[in-house]
């Protein structure tokens, strides 16, 4: 802790005198950054990172469409990336990660009960890259189970929470779409959800109709989508 | 007092050689480098490079920024200007510009970018296509160009694990993508394929970088199912659509010549250019073909080869023979700023060359740099061309050569050289023999020279030395007198007939000249120090433990590598007379030993390596000379060796250094010596 401490004061000082060449913040606009990401215990490869002037950042697989941590503060060291050769090429969150999932967000079950895949398949899933909106944030674009699917991440009122707006179309079968996943969930008023203890918490825009299933190790918190449809949470935490 | 007056003589003997030499042409004079000016706020490490129909030079880096500069050439006196276009991709080593886009490669992908906005900045990252990666830093990608056939290409890096490993998918191999990016594996036996490029005939040619299976640097001209050397990549060889045939087991790890391996093994294809390891350049690693676009003399249609390591230029022709594409390396320009990666023709005929030394250090000292490259419109007096005749070679001149100093045999030494093929990384010259020169015949207009020699070697390296040579009227020498030319096939065609008429005069230089040949000369620099010889004293070099030391030694040490040229101790402070026992493990992926000096002499020892040349792996790279105290052989990775000796008695700072060459800048430490 007292390093991550450290990490973030140099990461605050750098930005006044660029004294580390390898912690990166983002200052007027966000930044984006490809990089491997060690998560669970797991180096992966297809991550980028996302930074905001709100310092609100996250960080998203691409090959698996999956959420995969949210941090405030600072935004990235990347010592293992940029000194010398780089041998680990890890980018490193500057701040403590509420660590979601690396399932992917998507998939297209037998029934309801079906259990959530861990993974899609390399070549299951072709991401498309992403584009920029106005203020430089990020809409992911990939095809998986035969839907094009985006996928906006955003910041909400000024860094509050963060946004999550999903959306299939040419989909030839409807796909259910995992919001969430932990050892508990719990349904509160105006399609509200918290997870995990109050880890953090989810609000689904109204209208939209998920539902809590019992998994063996917790619960997730699902939602249908049609062949051509959309869906927008926001989360906080 | 006798002492004084001799060198005397000889400071006045020096002084007239100058004189003589008053008109001899240099690098520096004749192909002018420009260094374009960088923002102290950008770390401009150059991954890629492409001009923009606008003149624009885009510039990707290796932490993922790609940078638009306008007017790199400081046109009007002005300064370039730079404007960041994108940032945040994963270190980007090629960058292009094709069909009205921009396209990149990154570790991952190759991805399209576009500014959708116009507001000077990308906002669409496109991933075109998308490969799987291990995790390892060294899974490098490549490109993309276009082929001829409108098709991209690009290559992708093997893993290191020690060893070159594929890891993932596709490592280890060429691929191409149809114009709607449908994946066609094109080829394997790629190393680490730093750079690709069309020649002239549009056909595919790539720089590959010593390791193992690859006993030197090359450039290979690249077909569709060709497997270039290194067998990591085979194990993708049955997935569907793979044009290649052969599996690992079908290759040999004899430590053959591979041109005699190829002979048995179809498919095996063997380099079109070698560019002799530590002579040439030590890491291959751009390419970029004279056409029209460029104005660096009378070289169109040649290819240009740049070195990381050595932050240098060569200059290759090809010619094709029975349909296999072969030629010779000469030196072309040395003396750049950082480790050259990438080079690009500018609009005004420069050559722009981004360069980069992070975690591989180059010779010019700079983190990174991108500087210019131009030609002073001064004729060079160089060899044009070397094409082989059925009974030896031909040389074109760009200008007339002095009759008398052509039709010399002494002007000349050949000889004849190649490497292992073998899983070991890098190889020692072997099989080196001189050759002689048994006819001279200089053309009508003296600007060529056909030597015909007692015998050609069919797969080898042929080491073309011309000190003596003259042009005509200026008595000017070569600026650069010796090139090594790849004979892969030997023509066809009609030998010329030995007559009192072409044989040479004067006296062939001695075969015994053939051990350590001086080949430090880069140009026609002055030869500084001469050949410097291997070291023979086995007492530097101690494994067993010595008998006299009856209570073992005082000390053990354990020093090992870290990556980026560097030892893992620095500074060892040791007492004088302590008996030591030093065990250097190299953990790293290049080759590296351990070479202690006297106080001072690290930097002298580390460039009398440096001239060892083809004999210097023979001597594990530790030149003889009293400034060595003790030293490991040369390691490969993963090895590791133990030596015993006693400090000095004399208490001061003992520099220990890597004499692997172009190392021992960075790669070194100390050992203070206390009474």
């Amino acid at each position: 802790m007292c390093c991550l401490t450290l990490l973030i004061c140099c990461a605050a000082y750098s930005m006044a005198q660029n004294a580390s060449p390898y912690v990166i913040n983002a200052t007027n606009k966000p930044y984006l950054l490809r990089s491997f990401l060690m998560f669970e215990g797991k180096k992966r490869t297809h991550v980028i990172s996302v930074g905001t002037p709100e310092k609100v950042n996250y960080a998203y697989d691409l090959k698996q469409g999956a959420l995969l941590e949210v941090w405030r503060g600072g935004f990235i060291d990347a010592t293992e990336m940029w000194k010398d050769r780089g041998e680990p090429q890890l980018a490193k969150p500057l701040g403590t990660v509420l660590t979601l999932s690396a399932a992917p967000a998507l998939a297209a079950l037998a029934d309801k009960d079906a259990a959530w895949p861990d993974s899609i398949a390399f070549d299951d899933l072709q991401n498309k890259g992403y584009v920029l909106d106005k203020s430089k944030m990020p809409t992911f674009l990939y095809t998986a189970n035969g839907a094009d699917v985006t996928d906006k991440i955003a910041v909400l009122n000024g860094g509050t929470a963060l946004s999550r707006t999903i959306s299939i179309s040419n989909s030839k079968q409807p796909l259910y779409c995992r919001v969430a996943v932990g050892p508990s969930i719990e349904a509160h008023k105006n399609n509200t959800y918290t997870v995990g203890d109050k880890a953090y918490t989810l609000k689904l825009a109204d209208g939209t109709k998920p539902f809590i299933r019992k998994t063996q190790n917790g619960k997730e918190l699902l939602v249908l989508l049609n062949t051509t449809d959309s869906l927008t949470y926001s989360l906080n935490w | 007092m006798k002492k004084s007056t001799y060198l005397l003589s000889l400071l006045l003997l020096g002084t007239g050689l100058v004189t003589v030499k008053a008109q001899t042409q240099t690098e520096k004079q004749i192909y002018p480098i420009v260094t374009v000016p960088i923002p102290k706020e950008i770390a401009l490490e150059v991954g890629g490079m492409t001009f923009l129909p606008n003149d624009e030079l885009a510039v990707a880096t290796r932490k993922g920024e790609v940078w638009m500069i306008t007017n790199p050439y400081m046109k009007n006196g002005q300064q370039p200007k730079y404007r960041l276009f994108a940032h945040g991709m994963h270190e980007i080593l090629g960058l292009n510009y094709i069909k009205g886009d921009i396209y990149l490669t990154q570790r991952a992908e190759i991805t399209r970018l576009r500014d959708l906005d116009g507001d000077g900045e990308a906002d669409e990252y496109r991933t075109m296509y998308s490969w799987p990666l291990s995790g390892n830093y060294h899974e490098y990608a490549y490109g993309p160009i276009l082929d001829k056939d409108g098709n991209m290409v690009v290559t992708l890096n093997l893993g290191w694990i020690g060893y070159g490993a594929s890891l993932s998918k596709w490592h280890g191999w060429m691929l191409k993508f149809t114009p709607d990016f449908k994946l066609k594996p094109f080829a394997t036996g790629f190393r680490s394929p730093a750079a690709l490029a069309l020649n002239s005939d549009g056909e595919i040619f790539y720089a590959e970088n010593q390791g193992d299976w690859v006993g030197s640097g090359s450039i290979t001209h690249v077909e569709e199912g060709d497997f270039v050397g290194n067998p990591a990549g085979l194990i993708w060889a049955d997935e569907p659509g793979s044009p290649v045939k052969l599996h690992k087991k079908d290759i040999p790890d004899t430590g053959e010549p591979e041109f005699e391996v190829a002979k048995r093994v179809p498919g095996l294809k063997t380099p079109s250019v070698w560019i002799p390891h530590s002579i040439m350049g030590n890491s291959t690693s751009g390419i970029l073909n004279y056409s029209d676009n460029g104005n660096m003399g009378p070289f169109k249609g040649q290819l240009f080869v740049g070195d990381q390591s050595k932050s240098n230029i060569n200059r290759v022709f090809l010619e094709k023979v029975k349909g296999v594409y072969q030629g010779v390396v000469f030196p072309f320009r040395r003396g750049f700023s950082s480790g050259i990666l990438r080079m690009n023709w500018g609009s005004d005929g420069s050559m722009l060359v981004g360069m980069t030394s992070r975690g591989w250090s180059s010779t010019g000292k700079a983190e990174y740099g991108l500087q210019r490259l131009t030609w002073s419109g001064i004729m060079p007096f160089e060899v044009q061309t070397v094409k082989a005749q059925p009974d030896g070679f031909e040389l074109e001149f760009t200008m007339p050569v002095d009759e008398k100093t052509a039709r010399d045999a002494g002007t000349y030494r050949l000889s004849t050289f190649t490497y292992k093929y073998h899983h070991i990384y890098g190889s020692p010259v072997i099989n080196q023999s001189a050759r002689s020169i048994k006819a001279i015949v200089v053309s009508p207009d003296h600007k060529r020279v056909r030597l015909v020699l007692d015998s050609l070697k069919e797969g080898y390296i042929h080491e073309i030395k011309m000190e003596g040579l003259r042009a005509e009227n200026s008595n000017i020498p070569l600026l650069h007198d010796y090139g090594y030319y790849t004979l892969n096939k030997i023509p066809d065609g009609e030998k010329i007939t030995l007559t009192a008429e072409n044989k040479p005069t004067g006296n062939a230089q001695a075969a015994h000249h053939m051990e350590g040949m001086d080949h430090q000369q880069m140009g026609n620099m002055p030869a500084a120090g001469g050949v410097v010889k291997g070291n023979t004293d086995v007492g530097k070099h101690v494994t067993q433990q010595p008998e006299i030391w009856t209570k073992g030694p005082d000390k053990t040490i354990v020093l090992g590598t870290k990556p980026g040229l560097k030892f893992d101790m620095t500074n060892i402070i040791l007492k004088a007379g302590t008996k030591v026992k030093l065990t250097f493990n190299n953990v790293d992926d290049m080759l590296h030993n351990f070479v202690l000096t006297t106080p001072g002499s690290g930097n002298a020892v580390g460039e009398m390596a440096l001239k060892m040349g083809l004999n210097g792996e023979k001597y594990d790279f530790v030149p003889s000379t009293p400034k060595v105290l003790a030293y490991t052989v040369l390691l490969q990775p993963g090895k590791s060796d133990t030596i015993y000796f006693t400090v000095p008695k004399t208490p001061g700072t003992y520099p220990f250094i890597c004499t692997y060459p172009g190392h021992y800048m960075v790669m070194k430490g100390q050992i203070k010596v206390i009474k």
